[in-house]
C-alpha cells in the first residue's frame, strides 16, 4: 500500500469505551496522525465539531445511552457542523447492522465493523481521501448550496470515464429532490431500476411519487421498500404520512409504531406520533410516545420544558380517558411528580403557571376537588401578577376551567381570545380544538362547509369517501360532536356497503371513544345510541371471524 | 427454510462454537505454561486467534440464519469496487494468514464495479478464507471475474479438498455431520443463502463446490447477476 502521512490531518474519535479510543489512536498513531481529539458520547461530539473543524471523524454506532451515531451524524448535518470535504466513518458491530441499513438519509461516507484492523482502517481512510479529492468541486457546491451547479458538474463526472458514476447518480437524485424538481428526480430513479433494483433509488423513486401526489404508487413503492428491507424507517415515515392525508389516522399510528420498533431514539418521529395517538384519542400511546421524547431529550439536543409538559398533559389525558381507577390513579401520579419536577427546574413563570395549569387538570382526573381547586387558584393568582398575556397560558386555563366544571369561563376566555387572534390562523385552528363548538369565525364556517361538503358525499353514496373526509376533519377539530357522528355513520354506512374491516372498525371505535356520554335527553341521543350498538355487534362479528 | 434444517443448523454450530471455545480455553492453559518454547507459544497465539475468528463468523452465521429463517435479513444492493472488497478481507486476517504462513493473492482487475450487499458479500469470502487458511497447504488465490450476466468470485487453496458430501449438495445443510467440518457447512449454507437473495431480471445469484482448480485444492465459487 502506498505509504501514507496523515500528519497534517485533524481527527476526531468518539466512542462511549475509553479503550476503544486508544486502540483507535495507536493504529492512527502508527499513521503519524499528530492531532487527534476525542469524545465520549453525542453531545461531546457536537460540541466538538462546533468548536473544530475535522478532516475525519470516527464515531461509533453505539453510544451507550444517549444519542447513537447515526443520529450524531444527522445533528452535525442538519446544522451544517460538518465540511462536505469531512470523512465520516461509522463504526459498527454486527448487531447494529439493522439501524444503519435503516436510515437512507443520512448515510456516513464509509463503514468500519469492529474488529478493527490497521490495514482496514488505512485502506478505507485512503479511499476515502481519494474520492473527496477527485469530486472536490462537486462537494464545494453543494458547500455553498448551489445545487444546479453540483447537478451540472455531476452530469460533466459522468460524461467522463469515472469511477464515481455511481455517486453522481445518487448525489444527482437528492439534489433534485432538494430543488423540487421531483419529476426529474423521478426520471433518474426509474432509469436506474430498470438497470438494476438498487435500493436507494427504489426510495428515492418512492419518495419523488410522494412528492408528485402520486399517493398509489409512492404506496405500493415504499411498501415494496419494506419488503426488501424491513428497518427502513423513511419507507414506514412515508407511508404513516400518505395515510395521515388519506384520512387514515389509525393506520399512521400503526406504520409509527413499526418505525419506533426499530428504533424508537428519534425525537422529531416520537412527537410525530404523539400527535397522531392524539388525534386518535389514544392518550396512553401519546403518553408513552412522549415519555421517550423527554427520555431521549435529556441526553443533549431537543431539550425544552415543553417536552416535560406535553408529557404531563399528555398523561392528565391518559388519567381522564380511562375507565380503570387504578390505571387512572398511576397517570395522574405519574403527572403531578413531573409537574412537581418541572416547576423546581425552571424559574419562567409561565412554565409555572402552565405546569399549576394541568396540575389541576391532573388532580381534578382523579376527584382530588380541593386540590385541583387549589392548584388552579394558585395558577390564576400568578397569571394576574405575571400579566405576560401569554396565549398558551390563556389556553391552558381554558382547558382547566372546562376540567373543573367552569363552563361559562372557559367559554368567555376562548371568546375573547378568539377575537384577538381571529387574524392569526394559526392560534385560530389551535382554540378552536378545546371546545366542541369551534369559537373563531373562520372555524365556524369550516365546519359548515365540511358538514355540507361531507353529507354531499353521503348522499351520493359515496360513503367510503365521506367517511375519509370526515375523519380527516376530526384533525382540525377534534372535539365536535357532529363531525365525529357523521364519521360513525359514513362508515357504519361503509361497512354496510364493502363489508366490515378491523381497521374501519376501530376507527369506528375511535371516533365514538371522541364523544362524551350524552344524558338520555340530548338531541342526539338515539343516534348515538344506535351507533353504540352496531358498533358493538360488528366487534363481536369480527372477533368470531378471527377465532 | 424447513424447521428441521435450522434445527440441524442450530446443533451444529453449538457443537463448533464448543470446539472452538474448548480449544481456545486450551491454548489459553498452555499459554500460562511456565516452561512454554517460543515457537509452541507462537503456535498457541496462531490457534488462538483462529479459533476465535471461527466463533466470530460461527455467531454472525447464525444470527444471518436466523433473520433469513424469520425473512428479515435485509439486503441492500449497490455498487461496490469488487477489489476492495476482497481486499478487505485480506486485510482483516492478515495476521491470521501471516502465522499460517500462507501467501495470499487476490487476482481481480481493480477497475470491477459490480451490484451486491458488500457487507453480506464480504462476510462471505471472509468465513471461506479464515477456513481456508486453516486447511490449505500453504497458498490462497481470491480470483474475480465478469462471465457474462455475472460477476464470478473464487476461492481456491491447495488443501485437501471439500468433502464429498458436500461437493453433491452445498446448499442443504448435512445430515451426520462430520462435526470437524461443522462451521464449513454452516457458513456454506449461509453463502447458498445470501447468493440466493440477489436477484437481476430473471437471475439469481448461487454458489459452487468444485475440487482440484488452479491450485488443485478446493474452489469455492459465487456467481452474483
Amino acid at each position: 500500500m502506498v505509504p501514507t502521512d496523515y500528519s497534517d490531518k485533524k481527527f476526531l474519535i468518539v466512542d462511549d469505551f475509553e479503550s476503544f479510543q486508544k486502540i483507535l489512536k495507536r493504529m492512527l498513531h502508527a499513521l503519524n496522525a499528530q492531532d487527534i481529539e476525542t469524545a465520549l458520547n453525542g453531545v461531546q461530539a457536537i460540541h466538538q465539531c462546533q468548536e473544530h473543524s475535522f478532516d475525519v471523524v470516527f464515531c461509533d454506532f453505539d453510544l451507550g445511552k444517549g444519542i447513537n451515531g447515526l443520529q450524531v451524524l444527522e445533528e452535525l448535518r442538519r446544522n451544517d457542523l460538518l465540511r462536505s470535504s469531512t470523512v465520516f466513518i461509522m463504526i459498527t458491530a454486527e448487531s447494529s447492522r439493522d439501524a444503519v441499513v435503516g436510515s437512507m438519509e443520512y448515510k456516513p461516507d464509509a463503514y468500519l465493523n469492529k474488529p478493527i484492523t490497521p490495514g482496514e482502517l488505512q485502506s478505507r481512510l485512503v479511499k476515502c481521501l481519494k474520492q473527496k479529492t477527485a469530486l472536490e468541486p462537486i462537494y464545494k457546491s453543494m458547500d455553498r448550496k448551489d445545487f444546479a451547479k453540483a447537478i451540472q458538474q455531476c452530469d460533466e463526472e459522468m460524461a467522463g470515464n469515472t469511477r464515481h458514476k455511481n455517486w453522481c447518480l445518487k448525489t444527482k437524485g437528492n439534489l433534485l429532490c432538494r430543488l423540487g424538481q421531483w419529476q426529474e428526480a423521478q426520471d433518474l430513479y426509474q432509469d436506474v431500476i430498470d438497470q438494476r433494483p438498487l435500493f436507494w433509488a427504489q426510495l428515492g423513486s418512492a419518495q419523488a411519487l410522494d412528492a408528485l401526489k402520486k399517493s398509489d404508487d409512492a404506496l405500493a413503492a415504499y411498501q415494496q421498500c419494506i419488503k426488501e428491507n424491513p428497518s427502513c424507517l423513511e419507507a414506514y415515515e412515508g407511508i404513516s404520512r400518505i395515510m395521515m392525508e388519506k384520512g387514515d389516522t389509525s393506520s399512521a399510528q400503526h406504520m409509527l409504531e413499526q418505525s419506533s420498533k426499530i428504533s424508537a431514539r428519534s425525537v422529531p418521529r416520537q412527537k410525530l406520533l404523539t400527535k397522531v395517538c392524539k388525534i386518535n384519542h389514544d392518550f396512553e400511546g401519546a403518553a408513552k410516545a412522549s415519555r421517550s421524547v423527554v427520555k431521549l431529550a435529556e441526553y443533549g439536543m431537543h431539550k425544552s420544558s415543553d417536552n416535560d409538559l406535553e408529557l404531563a398533559d399528555n398523561l392528565t389525558e391518559a388519567a381522564i380517558h380511562t375507565d380503570d381507577k387504578k390505571k387512572a390513579k398511576a397517570f395522574a401520579k405519574e403527572a403531578i411528580d413531573k409537574l412537581q419536577e418541572t416547576q423546581k427546574k425552571y424559574t419562567d413563570p409561565d412554565i409555572k403557571i402552565q405546569s399549576k395549569l394541568i396540575e389541576s387538570r391532573a388532580y381534578s382526573s382523579i376527584d382530588k376537588k380541593n386540590e385541583a381547586q387549589a392548584s388552579l387558584i394558585d395558577a390564576e393568582k400568578r397569571i394576574k401578577e405575571n400579566a405576560s398575556g401569554n396565549v398558551k397560558n390563556q389556553m391552558e386555563l381554558v382547558k382547566s376551567y372546562f376540567q373543573n366544571g367552569e363552563k361559562e369561563k372557559a367559554l368567555t376566555i376562548l371568546e375573547e381570545l378568539a377575537d384577538a387572534y381571529k387574524d392569526d390562523p394559526e392560534i385560530s385552528a389551535q382554540l378552536d380544538q378545546l371546545t366542541d363548538e369551534p369559537v373563531s369565525a373562520s372555524g365556524k364556517r369550516k365546519v359548515v362547509r365540511i358538514n355540507k361538503n361531507g353529507i354531499d358525499m353521503f348522499e351520493k353514496g359515496e360513503y367510503e369517501q365521506a367517511a375519509q373526509y370526515f375523519i380527516k376533519a376530526t384533525q382540525h377539530f377534534p372535539k365536535h360532536m357532529g363531525i365525529r357522528l357523521n364519521a360513525i355513520q359514513a362508515l357504519l354506512f361503509d361497512i354496510k356497503k364493502n363489508g366490515p374491516t378491523i381497521n374501519k372498525v376501530t376507527q369506528c371505535n375511535q371516533n365514538l371513544s371522541a364523544v362524551p356520554d350524552l344524558p338520555d335527553n340530548h338531541p342526539q341521543f338515539k343516534r348515538y345510541s344506535s351507533f353504540k350498538q352496531s358498533i358493538g355487534k360488528l366487534q363481536v362479528l369480527l372477533k368470531d371471524k378471527r377465532s | 427454510m424447513k424447521n428441521s434444517d435450522f434445527d440441524l443448523l442450530l446443533a451444529s454450530c453449538i457443537h463448533d462454537m464448543k470446539n472452538a471455545l474448548s480449544l481456545i480455553l486450551n491454548s489459553i492453559d498452555r499459554l500460562g505454561e511456565e516452561d512454554i518454547s517460543a515457537e509452541k507459544s507462537k503456535l498457541f497465539r496462531t490457534n488462538l486467534r483462529y479459533e476465535a475468528s471461527r466463533l466470530n463468523n460461527d455467531l454472525i452465521h447464525l444470527l444471518g440464519v436466523y433473520r433469513i429463517k424469520e425473512d428479515a435479513l435485509p439486503v441492500m444492493i449497490d455498487e461496490h469496487e469488487v477489489w476492495e472488497t476482497l481486499n478487505d478481507q485480506y486485510l482483516k486476517n492478515e495476521k491470521l494468514l501471516e502465522k499460517y504462513l500462507v501467501n495470499f493473492e487476490i487476482a481481480c482487475d481493480e477497475d470491477i464495479i459490480w451490484y451486491y450487499d458488500s457487507e453480506l458479500i464480504g462476510g462471505v469470502i471472509n468465513n471461506i478464507i479464515v477456513n481456508t487458511a486453516r486447511y490449505t497447504e500453504d497458498t490462497v488465490l481470491v480470483t474475480c471475474e465478469e462471465q457474462g450476466d455475472y460477476l464470478c468470485i473464487q476461492v481456491c487453496d491447495d488443501g485437501p479438498g471439500y468433502p464429498e458430501n458436500m461437493l453433491q449438495h452445498p446448499d442443504t445443510p448435512q445430515k451426520g455431520l462430520d462435526f470437524m467440518n461443522g462451521s464449513t457447512s454452516l457458513g456454506i449454507f449461509f453463502a447458498a443463502k445470501v447468493a440466493q437473495m440477489h436477484n437481476r431480471h430473471e437471475h439469481s445469484g448461487y454458489i459452487k463446490l468444485e475440487n482440484g482448480g488452479p491450485l488443485g485444492g478446493g474452489v469455492f465459487s459465487i456467481y452474483l447477476p
